[in-house]
């Protein structure tokens, strides 16, 4: 394992037999978020100094995982991604996924698990993993940061093969509406209106590029990627779980999305990250557009809805650090 | 080829091109709805067949293809072959590279010719857009699929069970680019916007097309060209009285959610069109063996790419980059030619590449050419009509530019044609052809 991400002394590394099973983690998250919610309402709030006291310790492991040929040719072929016998980062993803719901189910995560937001995904590439090679998984909360709208939690997922680190993940989900620290929001509005300043995510001033694809996301095609995802979150598949949530109809998974513009970006090489940014969420049915901040140039991806023009995500792949 | 040298066989000998047929070609879902693409295939090749005395004759090989195929035509080529007049023994394969199919059957059977491995051939292309291929859904393919992999009752019955009301709807083939999702056309409107191709240069083009085609067809050009078929006698999209007044009065059909006005209509694009074509290659030796007089060789073929997926060129840039390539190597200029045939999948796309070859900034950094390859006379494009008036069943066009020509260089005395032809995939081909 890299350096970096050792677990310290103070980390007690679980490892699983095997995969949880999500139906019940799900059920596990519902039951968690109403609890959660009520005990925050009791507690008083922290300061955001303390933000590394409240990241859980515990980290989740599964040692030796293959991914099946089948589920992956699948999950390949419904995300517009050639069958190849190399791993694309988004089914990386979709095999972290259960130790990170793990993670954010787990009695000592502070924030409830349902109705987090996805709002970006950083992975680092060093080398993509290949079908038969058994992987080491660990999941992890990164860390635990006010924002505006609530609070923020990065949980870090490291992919192993032996020794060699291949891949390092990092899921931003926001808790909306949760106030774990007393202060800090300021100075994240602050960065998110300079963002907006320079045209990064200010939704009124976007302006599309020329389309380069055009991508359909239907329920039935949402459905599927639940079941070949495992992410079977209600919020895309349930049009009342989706409404209680605040949406008109079910929702598009957003690595959905993503993975469909990095199957479009098809980034090559060794060593590169990508780094995906989701704004309006893709409601069901939609036509979405993707187009290229550069033409010539398929680094630089952004997605937005045909129709009303509002993005839905910013994808962009540059070297390793 | 041109640039060839001589090889163990001796030397490079020229391919010549001898003739053509084809069945007139018809808009999609009309007289040609019913019948499938071997049936058209096996009609052009039985017409060529009459028409150069060719029946029990064993030929070097026949290359074809389509681009809308079923999986059950394999072979296509072949059945057609056996379907054919032609003696049984002559061999066949089948081609795909899009739109280009149809010449680049031609380059094949011109190449082998040339190496003297045949001595004559026949190169030949068809497409239906009414008889295409329907496939089923993914959830219902893959649940077949697992049923019949099934070995036991009870896997098979949990393997059908997964199907659903959604899966058993059919999926017609759509023009839609399977790496983008956009349609042809939207890819097209894209750079027809890029390069500010006017709505009025559009329609021009179209009504020229026409007006040539129709004129082609009254003069009797296409008398030893084509071969009626099923109670049609000439191309079926042809409007010899159309206008550019009244293609103004078309709506625009694509490029209506770009911040430019949208100029590409129906009137301007090619419809989708039923129809087959074939053309008859051989050596000088064989043609005058069968007493058959040559009409023009083909004397070069240089095919090229782009990286459309990017934005980086259209998708149907590739010729603009194949014909200056081809130029190069046969140390010709872009106005040393009597007749140029650049295939109109719309009338934009033509326009388009003649903007670019004129455009200096695109010759030097895209093409690398120190100045811009200039202009055409007008006058020599596409002069007996092309596929906005006379359709384009996509493998079929290749055959039907190359069979016509060849016999209007013969006719006019003319000396020297450049073919082009742009295909999905963001692909390009281009052929040099020469008087006899």
């Amino acid at each position: 394992m890299a350096p970096a991400h050792q677990p310290g002394p103070q980390h007690s590394t679980q490892v699983l037999d095997g995969t949880p099973a999500l139906r019940r983690l799900f059920g596990r998250a519902a039951v968690a978020s109403v609890a959660k919610r009520r005990a925050q309402d009791k507690r008083l709030p922290a300061s955001s100094a303390d933000a590394a006291a409240l990241v859980p310790p515990a980290r989740f492991a599964l040692r030796q995982v293959t991914a099946d040929a089948g589920e992956l040719t699948r999950f390949q072929h419904h995300v517009g991604e050639s069958a190849t016998d190399r791993l694309p980062v988004s089914y990386v993803h979709v095999l972290g996924f259960p130790l990170t719901l793990k993670v954010m189910t787990d009695a000592d995560f502070p924030l409830p698990p349902l109705g987090m937001v996805h709002t970006a995904n950083r992975v680092q590439v060093h080398r993509l993993p290949s079908l038969d090679e058994p992987l080491d998984l660990t999941a992890f909360t990164r860390t635990l940061a006010p924002h505006r709208r609530g609070t923020v939690a990065e949980i870090g997922l490291t992919v192993h093969s032996g020794r060699e680190l291949l891949v390092e993940e990092t899921s931003v989900y926001l808790a909306k509406g949760v106030r774990l620290f007393s202060d800090g929001g300021e100075q994240e509005a602050q960065a998110e209106q300079k963002a907006n300043a320079r045209g990064q995510s200010g939704r009124d001033e976007f302006e599309p590029p020329e389309p380069a694809a055009l991508w359909r996301f239907s329920p039935v095609d949402v459905r599927r990627y639940a079941a070949l995802s495992g992410d079977a979150n209600p919020i895309h598949t349930n049009p009342l779980a989706a409404r209680a949530f605040g949406f008109p109809r079910t929702i598009a998974h957003g690595m959905y999305t993503a993975a469909r513009a990095l199957a479009l970006q098809a980034p090559g090489g060794a060593g590169w990250q990508w780094a995906v940014r989701f704004a309006a969420p893709v409601v069901l049915p939609a036509t979405v557009a993707a187009g290229f901040a550069e033409p010539g140039d398929r680094s630089g991806l952004v997605a937005w809805h045909r129709r009303s023009g509002k993005p839905h995500l910013w994808s962009n792949i540059t070297p390793l650090d | 080829m041109a640039s060839q040298s001589t090889d163990t066989q001796g030397k490079v000998r020229p391919a010549a091109i001898l003739g053509g047929n084809r069945i007139p070609f018809a808009k999609a879902n009309g007289k040609y709805a019913e019948v499938s693409n071997k049936d058209m295939l096996t009609s052009a090749l039985d017409g060529l067949i009459a028409r150069f005395g060719l029946q029990g004759v064993r030929l070097g090989e026949v290359a074809g293809g389509a681009v809308l195929k079923h999986s059950k035509d394999f072979n296509l080529t072949r059945e057609s072959v056996l379907g054919s007049a032609l003696d049984p023994a002559t061999p066949a394969f089948d081609v795909g590279q899009a739109c280009a199919t149809g010449l680049e059957t031609v380059a094949s059977i011109a190449q082998k010719i040339r190496l003297g491995q045949i001595d004559s051939g026949v190169a030949a292309g068809v497409d239906s857009a009414s008889d295409a291929p329907i496939v089923v859904t993914e959830g219902l393919r893959r649940a077949l699929l697992a049923a019949s992999r099934a070995k036991k009752p009870a896997d098979r019955v949990r393997a059908l069970a997964r199907i659903r009301p959604a899966d058993l709807v059919p999926q017609a083939p759509g023009t839609a680019e399977p790496r983008t999702g956009l349609s042809m056309g939207e890819h097209q409107a894209l750079t027809t916007a890029q390069w500010g191709i006017s709505r009025e240069a559009q329609d021009e083009l179209a009504a020229r097309s026409h007006r040539n085609l129709a004129a082609a067809w009254d003069r009797g050009f296409f008398d030893d060209l084509v071969t009626s078929y099923r109670g049609v006698y000439r191309d079926t999209t042809l409007r010899p009285d159309t206008s550019v007044d009244k293609l103004a009065k078309l709506s625009p059909v694509f490029g209506k959610s770009l911040s430019t006005p949208a100029t590409m209509t129906a009137g301007n694009s090619t419809p989708l069109t039923d129809g087959a074509a074939t053309v008859l290659l051989g050596s000088r030796e064989w043609a005058a063996e069968q007493g058959i007089e040559v009409l023009a060789h083909l004397v070069d073929v240089e095919a090229a790419a782009v990286d459309f997926v990017s934005g980086r060129d259209g998708l149907l840039m590739a010729p603009a980059y194949a014909v200056p390539r081809l130029l190069e190597r046969n140390g010709l200029s872009l106005q040393d030619f009597d007749f140029y045939e650049i295939h109109e999948a719309f009338a934009a796309t033509v326009l388009c590449h003649l903007a670019a070859w004129e455009d200096e900034s695109f010759c030097r950094e895209r093409l690398g050419l120190d100045a811009p390859l200039g202009s055409i006379d007008p006058g020599k494009l596409n002069v007996t009509g092309s596929s906005l008036a006379a359709g384009h069943p996509f493998a079929a066009t290749g055959g039907r530019i190359v069979a016509q020509t060849a016999k209007h260089l013969k006719e006019t005395g003319a000396k020297r044609a450049l073919i082009s032809i742009c295909a999905a995939g963001g692909q390009g081909l281009a052929a040099i052809v020469e008087a006899a």
